[in-house]
């Protein structure tokens, strides 16, 4: 099947997915900090093992950025 | 209503023929306050423009002193405040830029006990802190007090931005819900930021503070705008708010601050 996920085409051999299997295969790591929308709507992160992405599904992620950096300036 | 002096008149003469700002919206700016939160690498950007801007009122908060790592991209630090607390080096700058302006140091750092007395003082906030903790304590803060503020993160060649607008825009839980739990965030070998980047993003949020109080313009709010450095693609995501929200929804669960646990980071070398 196809889907978009941040407006590029995915395609992959299953006719259905878990939205964490997805973000997965995407390589997203840190889950923790993902924002998810499924066809607009955002999906509450504990709902990502159960949501279901499909055939045509608009998938749009964002990551949060902690601002400055992750590096300890002592 | 501000009778505006010869001087201030030449200063502000670029604004004061702009179009959809003019002399009402430089008015309006001079009577406004705006609290900038850590003036590091996007509050420095913040806090001279906003000072060059004539902004009537500027409030700097930050508890850390000038290192030499944070020059490459702080830039209203210069290597002559080493070791000088980053409130008083940015006052120093902002008020040599334009004496026209009140600044106000604060130098504490915020938590749930000091931040809503702070906050409640301005009209609006600019988020230019460096941690998770700090980014959900400022958004619950600005949304329990209805002060609307501008959420801005960098890391390596990314940023983003999003203005909330309490009670009437997604927040930034309506987003991102909650923070990573500290353990979440294993290692932080590979980060860093170009400099570059802070002075961008730092200036979006500067321009949005200065949208809101000159009351002109469509303001950042339900998108969460990222960019990416490397291939220079600047992306609008659309959000839209949760009913759900913990702090903003139907039914919120959440009533008071909490600190939430900073996130140690280790540097490790690879």
């Amino acid at each position: 099947m196809r889907v978009k996920i941040n407006g590029e085409d995915y395609l992959t051999e299953k006719e259905t997915i878990t939205l964490i299997e997805l973000l997965k295969v995407r390589g997203l790591k840190r889950l923790e900090t993902v924002s998810v929308q499924l066809n607009g709507r955002l999906v509450k992160r504990k709902n990502f093992p159960t949501t279901i992405v499909k055939e045509n599904d608009d998938v749009d992620y964002i990551l949060m950025m902690s601002g400055g950096i992750f590096e300890k300036e002592k | 209503m501000i009778n505006f002096t010869e001087e201030q008149l030449e200063r502000y003469s670029r604004h004061i023929i702009l179009k959809d700002f003019g002399v009402e919206g430089q008015v309006k700016i001079m009577n406004a306050k705006t609290l900038i939160i850590g003036v590091g690498g996007l509050g420095s950007p913040a806090a001279l423009y906003l000072a060059a801007a004539g902004m009537g009122t500027i409030g700097i908060v930050d508890s850390d002193i000038v290192e030499l790592s944070n020059l490459q991209r702080q830039v209203i630090h210069f290597t002559k405040d080493l070791n000088t607390h980053k409130v008083t080096s940015a006052a120093e700058k902002m008020l040599a830029l334009n004496p026209d302006v009140t600044v106000k140091t604060h130098h504490v750092f915020i938590s749930a006990d000091n931040i809503r007395q702070i906050i409640q003082k301005y009209d609006f906030v600019i988020d230019g802190t460096d941690s998770f903790a700090a980014k959900f304590l400022i958004n619950d803060a600005c949304v329990m007090e209805g002060i609307p503020y501008s959420h801005g993160g960098i890391l390596r060649f990314n940023g983003q931005t999003m203005t909330v607008m309490p009670g009437e825009s997604a927040c930034l839980r309506c987003v991102f819900e909650e923070p990573p739990p500290a353990d979440a965030v294993p290692t932080c070998a590979q980060a860093g930021v170009l400099g570059a980047i802070a002075g961008m993003l730092g200036t979006i949020q500067t321009a949005e503070a200065l949208k809101f109080l000159a009351g002109t313009g469509k303001l950042l709010t339900n998108s969460i705008l990222f960019f990416d450095l490397l291939s220079m693609e600047f992306i609008k995501h659309t959000i839209e708010r949760d009913r759900e929200c913990a702090l903003c929804g139907d039914e919120p669960t959440i009533h008071e601050l909490i600190d939430e646990q900073q996130i140690v980071c280790e540097l490790k070398t690879i």
